[in-house]
């Protein structure tokens, strides 16, 4: 019960996805204010393509830090992980 | 004039801001402010308000994960299920009318509401048996009392099936379900509130961008949206939680209620009226 997983990794990949992904929105928005709407539109692409990435990427360092101490969890992260691939493909296959 | 995005940028302040106080997240308010207040599509809404969960979620996580409070075990066990349920519902969505979008979204909002003022929580209970087969045993620090709290974890299997519910949810009207999965946990399961609340938020990214994909595949997120709403959500969140300790929640409650009513039934009217 007090056999406390490293949990480092993951709060620094979430909490650097986020700060890029929201810094990038912030420029984007600012640019838009000021009628830079084509830039604004590329940039947040990539900002959102960050943001959408980020828990993917926080599984991933999830199933690193727990593979020894909680082996189960760890599968189950990486089942997780499968899942948002699967979404990812059927978002592919089902493109407007 | 003044700009849209500035306008949607106040608007999701306020709705993250008042998510945060009452713990409900910022979807719940940001839907029905753009699409209600604003005008905008209520696809549009709902897949910029999944990104402004994703943002707030995985902030948080990285906090509450450093801190010890959200079980990451628990969390993960319950994420399949709210995973599977979000990229059911963000995949509905795309062929669901917007009026009954509206409409399925306002009974929701009601739904909360009576929630909220019928709020049931349960005490932790007492480990004197080994866990069984499904069930675990855990444990947390206590901040306001310094106390070392253990608690079981129960009822998985009945959990899941409720947390799928909660990611369709999530996945179809962009709320990050966590008015679903924290009662879930706290309720069914004997989670402690404060391991079920930061856990709830820990998944709630994940179960968000499984659906998000989907509406932005569909060219539904508008990404001149998506930097006011996410930033503003981001910042409204933030001070909401720094202010939550100050404002009486007896009082945030009765509120929280007055606007959902009001939005249900401005949902309802945009559901009614013609386009």
């Amino acid at each position: 019960m007090t056999d406390r997983p490293q949990v480092a990794w993951t709060a620094r990949i979430l909490t650097a996805g986020t700060a890029l992904s929201a810094l990038l929105l912030g420029v984007a928005f600012v640019l838009s204010v000021f009628d830079l709407d084509g830039q604004a539109t590329l940039l947040s692409t990539i900002a959102v393509t960050i943001l959408l990435a980020t828990p993917a990427a926080g599984l991933l360092s999830t199933f690193v830090e727990l593979r020894r101490a909680q082996p189960t969890a760890a599968v189950i992260a990486l089942a997780v992980l499968a899942l948002l691939f699967a979404a990812t493909l059927v978002a592919l296959l089902t493109r407007a | 004039m003044i700009n849209l995005e500035l306008l949607a940028f106040v608007a999701a302040i306020l709705a993250g801001g008042f998510g945060a106080l009452l713990g409900v997240g910022g979807g719940l308010m940001i839907v029905p402010l753009l699409t209600v207040v604003l005008g905008i599509d209520v696809h549009v809404a709902i897949a910029v308000s999944l990104l402004g969960v994703i943002a707030v979620s995985t902030t948080a996580s990285a906090s509450y994960l450093t801190s010890g409070f959200a079980d990451r075990r628990l969390g993960l066990s319950l994420l399949v299920a709210t995973v599977i349920g979000g990229i059911f519902g963000g995949f509905v969505a795309g062929f669901i009318d917007a009026r009954v979008l509206s409409i399925l979204f306002a009974v929701v909002l009601v739904a909360v509401a009576v929630q909220m003022l019928r709020s049931r929580r349960t005490q932790v209970a007492e480990l004197i048996d080994e866990p069984g087969r499904l069930e675990y045993d855990w444990s947390y620090v206590e901040p306001s009392t310094g106390e070392h709290v253990a608690y079981r974890a129960r009822n998985l299997g009945p959990a899941t099936a409720v947390s799928l519910v909660a990611g369709a949810l999530s996945g179809l009207l962009g709320i990050g379900g966590g008015v679903v999965n924290v009662p879930t946990m706290n309720v069914l399961m004997g989670i402690p509130i404060r391991v079920a609340t930061t856990t709830s938020t820990y998944m709630l990214g994940a179960t968000a961008a499984a659906s998000a994909v989907l509406y932005f595949s569909r060219g539904q997120i508008d990404p001149l949206l998506a930097g006011p709403v996410v930033v503003g959500v981001f910042i409204g969140a933030r001070v909401g939680a720094r202010l939550s300790h100050r404002v009486p929640r007896q009082a945030l409650s009765v509120m929280f209620v007055a606007v959902a009513l009001v939005f249900a039934a401005g949902m309802l009217l945009r559901a009614w009226s013609p386009t």
